[in-house]
């Protein structure tokens, strides 16, 4: 039995169908065509499909479509401004990844910026062992997280440093 | 591998229409909550028959609330929302604390919920290890009444409980500690993130000079259910431990061929942690008194 429902993802409200057995993940890639919240194991094992929802990080992949009616969900696309990839509007964070060599193949990046980007909005000046926390659901079989763990923390430091002089 | 197809989502806020729907369908029907634990199995293929999926998110039971000592905690309270209250962070019920910290990752703990951990039954999670020593029990509902059971007795198997059909857990109960008491709960597991292979968690009172007056302990992991120590607990209560004795009337408390295998940890490799956990938790616990150390 196929219903309508409403969801919010990155401010813009979509009416989408959803069926009886259907996650978030499959609503975002399928039904509104947020394909940066990445498929990877599909059971809550590897962190490529988190997505947050009112604030906090989840695995979209495990999360009922039906949950979502009158919450609030951000992916990966509305870090930075919906549809807007340019390097110039890339977050602070998102550049660290980039600058900082973040990323290899980039399939697990999406999940693990909003990981990263969920801890830094809670804590601004994290440990090293805060950011392994935070990423402990977020598999990444490349980097072999030395990068990605130092990408958050120089982040860290960037952002402080900016909200310091006012900066963006 | 079967296919998870079910025909209905029931979202209701009505208590009477989601225990109805649940004792109408019995088996056809699969409650949640969070559903983290529900989609991992069925994406794995365990859950092909389920018809209708009833869940119990909006009966408003998200809450804790203190009862003359004890602390009552609503089903569909998140594991982070309970971990982030401090309630195991009081004296005695430690073990919570330490429990709910190492069920990772944030992203499971923000959704998945203590009801659904307590009514999952799959032999490898942890909050269940750690209520028990602590002595919770659950608020059952269904549509004839409420009755309250406690958590030891309440598995009967691997995915089985005492509850039937047409039943739900409404709330967690955790009594106030015995005074003096202290607790902690280790898990050992391949990551960070994964599921335990052998999991411990222990109660206890000690008096002058490090003696045990009071041990309760409870194993995770190695079988089909939480499994209690009795065997542990009757060796050191009344004795001050030494490393010997603890080891001993740890690996005394179980049989190797009654040990549940997993894909990472045999019986034997399981058998031979058990002793080594308990050991360490057995230390965490008594560690967080003024005592001395054990010898």
């Amino acid at each position: 039995m196929t219903e309508q429902i409403e969801v919010k993802v990155n401010g813009t409200v979509h009416l989408v169908s959803v069926k009886p057995y259907d996650t978030l993940s499959r609503v975002l890639r399928e039904e509104i065509g947020l394909t940066g919240t990445k498929r990877g194991c599909d059971y809550g094992g590897c962190g490529a499909c988190t997505v947050s929802v009112d604030g906090m990080a989840v695995y979209s992949c495990m999360y009922p479509a039906q949950y979502c009616v009158g919450k609030e969900i951000g992916t990966v696309e509305g870090l930075s401004g919906e549809g807007n990839v340019s390097r110039e509007s890339l977050t602070i964070l998102q550049r660290s990844f980039l600058v900082n060599g973040g990323l290899q193949c980039g399939y697990c990046t999406d999940g693990i910026l909003i990981s990263a980007e969920r801890l830094l909005s809670e804590n601004p000046e994290p440990t090293v062992a805060e950011v392994k926390e935070a990423l402990a659901g977020n598999i990444c079989r490349c980097t072999g997280y030395g990068r990605i763990i130092e990408s958050v923390m120089l982040a860290a430091s960037e952002m402080r440093a900016s909200a310091k002089t006012g900066g963006g | 591998m079967p296919t998870f197809r079910p025909e209905r989502f029931l979202l209701s806020e009505d208590v009477d229409e989601v225990l109805g729907r649940l004792s109408a369908e019995g088996k056809r029907a699969h409650v949640i909550a969070g559903g983290t634990g529900f989609y991992e199995l069925a994406r794995r293929g365990y859950i092909p028959e389920v018809k209708s999926v009833v869940s119990i998110m909006k009966l408003g039971l998200s809450y804790m609330r203190k009862e003359g000592g004890s602390v009552r905690v609503g089903a569909t309270t998140t594991l982070q929302a309970l971990l982030e209250s401090g309630t195991g962070d009081a004296p005695g019920l430690e073990a919570l604390g330490d429990a709910l910290r190492e069920i990772r990752p944030v992203q499971v703990r923000n959704v998945a919920t203590v009801g659904g951990e307590v009514c999952i039954s799959v032999p490898l999670v942890d909050l269940p290890t750690a209520l028990l020593t602590c002595g919770a029990s659950v608020a059952v509902v269904s549509p004839k009444g409420e009755r309250e059971e406690s958590l030891d007795g309440f598995y009967i198997d691997a995915f089985l409980t005492r509850l039937k059909y047409g039943e739900i857990v409404k709330e967690v109960r955790i009594p106030a500690p015995p005074p003096g008491a202290r607790s902690a709960f280790v898990k050992f597991g391949r990551t960070s993130y994964d599921f335990n292979l052998v999991n411990v968690a222990i109660s206890l009172n000690a008096g002058d000079g490090g003696r045990l007056e009071r041990v309760r302990a409870f194993v995770g992991g190695i079988g089909r259910a939480p499994l209690r120590a009795s065997e542990f607990e009757k060796r050191l209560t009344g004795n001050i431990a030494d490393e010997k004795t603890v080891m001993d009337a740890a690996a005394a408390s179980f049989e190797e061929k009654d040990i549940l295998p997993s894909v990472h940890g045999s019986k034997e490799y399981k058998y031979a942690m058990i002793p080594v956990v308990m050991r360490d938790c057995l230390l965490r616990a008594y560690g967080r008194g003024s005592g001395a150390a054990v010898h």
